[in-house]
């Protein structure tokens, strides 16, 4: 018997390599009123400095109005209306600029935290106890630290602006 | 009164420029007769105040009307009330933004129908005719 084969048998026989990695995904945490939230990092095109937010008559409140993006206009959310957060929005807040479903816009965020990649099955389901209004919003939640991050369902809310 | 997407920006168009309810619009020319000095006791036919008519959270932001437009209207006089007209200015068609997929909806509501971005400030795009319950202009 030859020895060589004995120590590596043909190749269909060999042991497959099994890829340990852990699936990971890009995610952008962000703060409104203190409380930390997070949009997937494929949904995110660009982070926006404060800028100017010019008002247009008609539009409900969670739409406070459009920014010029380099020449183009892009609306601006403000998530308080679906999270169910009485404090106004902050004076000088940054314009998370996203994109789901073929829809884009900027969103109203106090402070970008943090852009990171997290191990998907750190992703929990969203809590339960919280408010219906809210959980259609939450695809779910991750610990950041020792504070818990909602993931946020940009298609859903996308979807409930748009009529 | 409006300029059509098809015409591949071609055609131009004359605004005249105005505040109201704190944004900065535009209307096509062809809809106003006549501008004038907003005097409260000596304005004898009725007036639109057009701030109050977009009262929602813009509405902090306006200052008392200082002029009015006079609309071509079909069978009266129609007067809108604007806290300041500015300028008249011509545009190329393909200067004009349309509004983004999320705002459309509710500012066509309001007459909105395009943008236009001019020395990096935005000024909207108004049809008085769009504007329910205004007069009746000719569309």
């Amino acid at each position: 018997m030859n020895s060589r084969q004995e120590s590596n048998p043909p190749l269909g026989e060999r042991p497959r390599i099994v890829d340990v990695e852990e699936a990971r995904v890009k995610i952008v945490i962000f703060s409104i009123a203190e409380e930390l939230y997070a949009f997937y990092g494929a949904d995110v095109r660009e982070i926006l400095p404060p800028a100017e937010i010019s008002p247009v008559p008609g539009l409900p409140e969670f739409l406070p109005g459009l920014i010029n993006v380099r020449g183009d206009v892009e609306s601006v959310v403000d998530l308080r209306h679906f999270l169910q957060i009485p404090e106004p929005p902050r004076a000088q807040g940054f314009i998370v600029l996203a994109a789901k479903n073929g829809i884009r816009s900027g969103v109203l965020v106090d402070a970008v935290i943090d852009v990171d990649d997290i191990p998907l099955k750190n992703i929990s389901p969203p809590l339960s106890t919280l408010e219906a209004g809210i959980r259609e919003f939450i695809v779910g939640e991750f610990d950041y630290g020792a504070r818990s991050v909602a993931l946020l369902d940009l298609g859903t809310i996308f979807a409930k602006i748009a009529l | 009164m409006r300029i059509s997407w098809e015409d591949g920006g071609q055609t131009t168009l004359r605004l005249v420029l105005f505040s109201a309810a704190g944004a900065c619009f535009g209307v096509d020319t062809r809809q106003v007769a006549a501008i004038g000095d907003y005097t409260p006791d000596a304005t004898p036919h009725e007036v639109v105040i057009l701030a109050e008519r977009f009262a929602n959270h813009t509405a902090s932001r306006s200052y008392p009307p200082t002029a009015i437009l006079e609309l071509r209207c079909n069978s009266r006089i129609c007067r809108v009330a604007v806290d300041r007209v500015e300028e008249f200015i011509e545009i190329s068609g393909d200067a004009i933004l349309p509004l983004p997929d999320l705002v459309r909806p509710y500012a066509v509501k309001s007459g909105i129908w395009g943008v236009i971005v001019r020395d990096g400030r935005m000024l909207l795009l108004l049809d008085f005719a769009e504007l329910p319950g205004l007069c009746d202009l000719p569309r």
